[in-house]
């Protein structure tokens, strides 16, 4: 029998945040055990210490060294979530996911090395109130930050792979332990005794809101359109994974969007703050949950298809411009709506899809983030085809932000520039203003004319 | 109250038509014609001070003796804001107005917002240093011309700043900037790529770019055996320590370094500074960015004439088009100076 | 703006698209993006070699007669 990939995505909606004792979800306010998630943070020696903070939306806080935010996820009694990460290759994107709607797992930390030349950690910032919050999407979630010590005697790469399954492994923790928590309640097929956490927890609590992400119907008298998902591979410090692994040698392919919502991208992207896709961005990836919203309605979601953005030749640019271009046209794609990570470099791959697309006869719209210089009056793209005539902006990488003194701060005493004390005040670049100009469009910000 | 000065041209100052376009400057207390309409919106929250009525032809047959006298009245006045016509699609008056907004901003530092239709002659000479309210093109906009210009005024004059300009009602002033917009960015792609496809208009939000004038090429290096070769690189590559302080990305500065630096050991190493790929090949030996040692070996085979003894650095990530256009223009002139005949330009 | 200037400038580049937008009017495909006339892959005498046969070949360019903006290719 035919079983196409379905997804039923359950919401448990949090408006608080607290640390206590244990970790558990009452009404709408979610409690973390900050003893909990240090001891299992702390198996790993590769880290040395963790803090573990609540940072919420109005909060007098600002979280800096920010490398990745993770939305807490578990699939009861079926399988891993952040496949290749904790547990081995399992295909995601189907059966039922919980999530935990309004938190994110954010980890901050230095790194044990110095760095030297363009991959490298940069500066990330998030102010939970005031005028920079609404630099950040992060601002407005709550965020249980693990403020991170690395063990100074491992290399920088380590150290990252260490953060990053502690940010992985922290989300997966708190989303268990709260759907355990949740009341439970009559099935469809009949009454449940309560008691066994695991039946409990595959028991969907009557008043959540489930998503489903089911594709497998398609109305042809709809247009078909695909998402062209460009993610940044660009080497240390600046990766994104596909199950696990690295996308250094990926040919454009496909991926069904269920496994995209579902955790088999992870990022690993820690280079400028403002255009990161981080992990919390690929869970909730606005095109994605927007194409399901209007499949069936005004279009057919016809696929996804995944790309190495940052190619080092114009060869290998056109192999996967053309390469990508051609997946559409087997997808039978009469639209598309094209996304990169990072700026500069990648832009170009991204505009080259487009172009090939566009030459087979698919309309395209792509989003991207814009520098039209300090001043604002030069031309906003880096790199642009005459293809590109529908652009949507999502913030402009030349601003500058005031960030005024904070009253309290999540992940270091100073900026990683080691001298300007991370309180303020100070004036910061987008550049640092953590998913400042999100080119997922997870951000409220667009580059307008003035 | 927000004391206002008003702008006016002689036939909405009540002087008369086109037979009285040589009348000259006048200042008059309170508000004169067509700026009792204007007195009406701004009732409460505003009082015109002075009108300022001038002939078109009187204006532009002495603009700066005009401009001066039409300033020291705004500064006499004590102004917090300049009202200048609205001028329509005017072209004499649109442009006095164009000057008053502008002095009284560049000069006084008071803000100023005139009223123009989109095609006025004055948008293309002004359009980034005064505000301008869009108008009809003819006085029959006449209110909503005003009230746009209350609108955008009132808010400038109480310290507040410029809305996106189609928000504000206004002729765009050619920048752009972020703004926190209410519609996600998906829902507007969606969007777009809906009307795309079923061919309904849309609105790119970042239009193609004007094609640039592209520059016709360079005669080609007559005799190449005996050219001096200059290199130039956008890579960033700089002495240790970066002495000239050459910006990581929208570089604002370039230098040249003498070519014997990089050949003789013993004095700085050199490393790039650029923030747009990664350095380290170009670290460990920089002739992989600034091929030296290959323009020395064809020196020696006779290929070229001579290496010019300078190199040429900037950085090009992040680099408004603006600062690379004189930025390459002051290294050309440099180059041209020194004799140098041909370029070898690396970019990353 | 140096060829704007008369002087012929060859741009030696992996990103050749990007040169031509930009205005380039003599360009060279060399190398990758983080070394243009660079290649860490071969020893370091072979390197120097193919560098001196790329500035080589990119003097060529200079010396060639042009009428519009071209990317010089090898083949």
């Amino acid at each position: 029998m035919r079983r196409p990939l379905r997804l039923e995505v359950r919401s448990i909606p949090i408006e608080d945040l607290r640390l206590g004792r244990t970790t558990s979800v009452s009404g709408r306010t979610l409690t973390v055990s900050p003893r909990e998630i240090a001891d299992m943070v702390l198996e790993d020696a590769r880290i040395a210490d963790v803090k573990v903070a609540a940072a919420c939306p109005g909060e007098d806080v600002r979280i800096v060294h920010c490398l990745d935010a993770v939305e807490p996820r578990t699939k009861p009694g079926e399988g891993a979530v952040f496949p290749g990460f904790l547990g081995g290759m399992d295909t995601v994107g189907s059966g039922l996911t919980f999530r935990m709607d309004g938190v994110s797992v954010l980890v901050s930390s230095r790194f044990p090395g110095p760095f030297s030349g363009l991959l490298q950690a940069r500066e990330a910032v998030v102010d939970m109130s005031g005028p920079a919050a609404v630099y950040s999407p992060m601002s407005r979630v709550r965020n249980v930050v693990l403020a991170c010590t690395p063990n100074p005697d491992i290399e920088n790469d380590d150290y990252d792979d260490a953060v990053r399954r502690a940010a992985l492994r922290a989300a997966h923790h708190i989303a268990e332990q709260a759907v355990r928590s949740l009341p439970t309640a009559p099935t469809a097929t009949g009454p449940e005794a309560a008691g066994s956490a695991s039946r409990a927890a595959s028991n969907p609590s009557a008043a959540l809101d489930t998503t489903v992400f089911d594709f497998s119907d398609s109305d042809p008298g709809l247009p078909n359109v695909v998402y062209f998902y460009q993610l940044q591979g660009q080497g240390s410090m600046a990766d994104t994974y596909l199950y696990g692994r690295t996308i250094h040698n990926l040919v454009p392919t496909l991926i069904h969007p269920n496994e995209v919502i579902d955790g088999a991208i992870v990022s690993g992207v820690h280079v400028y703050a403002l255009y990161k896709n981080p992990t919390y961005m690929h869970q909730n990836n606005p095109i994605i949950w927007e194409l399901r919203a209007r499949h069936g309605q005004s279009l057919n979601f016809a696929g996804v298809i995944i790309n190495r953005g940052h190619n080092y030749t114009q060869e290998d640019k056109e192999r996967s411009s053309q390469w990508a271009a051609k997946l559409a046209r087997m997808l039978d794609a009469d639209g598309a709506v094209l996304t990169a990570e990072g700026g500069g470099n990648s832009a170009i791959d991204l505009m080259l899809a487009c172009r090939y697309m566009e030459q087979a006869g698919i309309r395209t719209v792509v989003l991207s983030g814009e520098g039209p210089g300090a001043d604002g009056y030069g031309f906003p793209l880096f790199y642009t085809v005459p293809e590109a005539d529908a652009v949507v902006s999502v913030g402009s990488e030349d601003e500058v932000v005031s960030m005024p003194e904070a009253g309290r701060v999540i992940g270091g005493g100073r900026l990683l520039d080691g001298e300007t004390p991370s309180r303020g005040p100070f004036d910061l670049k987008m550049y640092y203003q953590y998913c400042g100009v999100n080119q997922l469009g997870g951000n409220v910000l667009a580059g307008r004319a003035f | 109250m927000i004391r206002v000065v008003h702008y006016l041209n002689q036939f909405f100052g009540g002087i008369g038509g086109e037979d009285k376009a040589g009348a000259p400057l006048q200042v008059h207390r309170g508000a004169v014609g067509s700026g009792r309409a204007l007195a009406a919106l701004l009732e409460g929250e505003a009082e015109i001070v002075r009108t300022l009525v001038c002939g078109d032809n009187a204006f532009h047959a002495d603009p700066e003796g005009n401009l001066d006298a039409a300033l020291a009245a705004v500064a006499e006045a004590g102004a917090d804001l300049v009202l200048a016509g609205p001028a329509f699609n005017a072209g004499r008056y649109g442009l006095a107005c164009g000057a008053v907004g502008a002095g009284a901003g560049e000069r006084l530092g008071i803000p100023a917002v005139t009223g123009l239709y989109t095609e006025a002659p004055a948008v293309d000479v002004y359009r980034s240093r005064v505000v301008m309210a869009a108008a009809a093109d003819s006085a029959a906009g006449m209110r909503p011309a005003l009230e746009g210009m209350v609108r955008i005024g009132l808010r400038l004059a109480r310290g507040g700043g410029l809305l996106p300009a189609e928000e504000d009602g206004r002729i765009p002033m050619g920048y752009r900037a972020g703004w926190a917009v209410r519609t996600p960015a998906a829902v507007r792609a969606l969007d777009m790529l809906a009307a795309k496809l079923s061919g309904e208009p849309y609105t790119s939000e970042i239009g193609l770019p004007a094609r640039a004038e592209p520059a016709p090429p360079a005669p080609a290096v007559a005799d190449l055996s005996g050219a001096v070769v200059a290199a130039v690189t956008e890579g960033g590559l700089v002495p240790e320590g970066n002495p000239d302080r050459i910006e990581s990305s929208g570089a604002t500065r370039w230098a040249r370094y003498p070519v014997s630096m990089f050949e003789e050991g013993g004095g700085p190493a050199f490393r790039s500074v650029h923030a747009g790929y990664d350095t380290r090949w170009v670290d460990a030996d920089p002739n992989r960015l600034v091929p030296i040692d290959a323009l020395r070996s064809l020196e020696k085979e006779g290929v070229i004439g001579e290496l010019h003894d300078h190199v040429y650095v900037t950085t090009g990530t992040g680099t408004a088009v603006t600062e690379a256009e004189r930025m390459g223009g002051e290294m050309a002139r440099r180059l041209l100076a020194d004799g140098v005949q041909a370029v070898i330009a690396t970019s990353t | 703006m140096i060829e704007k200037h008369g002087i012929p400038a060859v741009l030696l580049t992996a990103m050749t698209s990007m040169a031509l937008a930009a205005g380039a009017n003599r360009i060279r495909s060399s190398g990758l993006i983080p070394h243009p006339v660079g290649d860490p892959d071969r020893g370091p005498e072979e390197e120097a070699a193919w560098r001196r046969d790329q500035v080589g070949k990119a003097l060529a360019a200079a010396a060639a007669t042009i009428d519009e903006a071209r990317i010089f290719a090898d083949w």
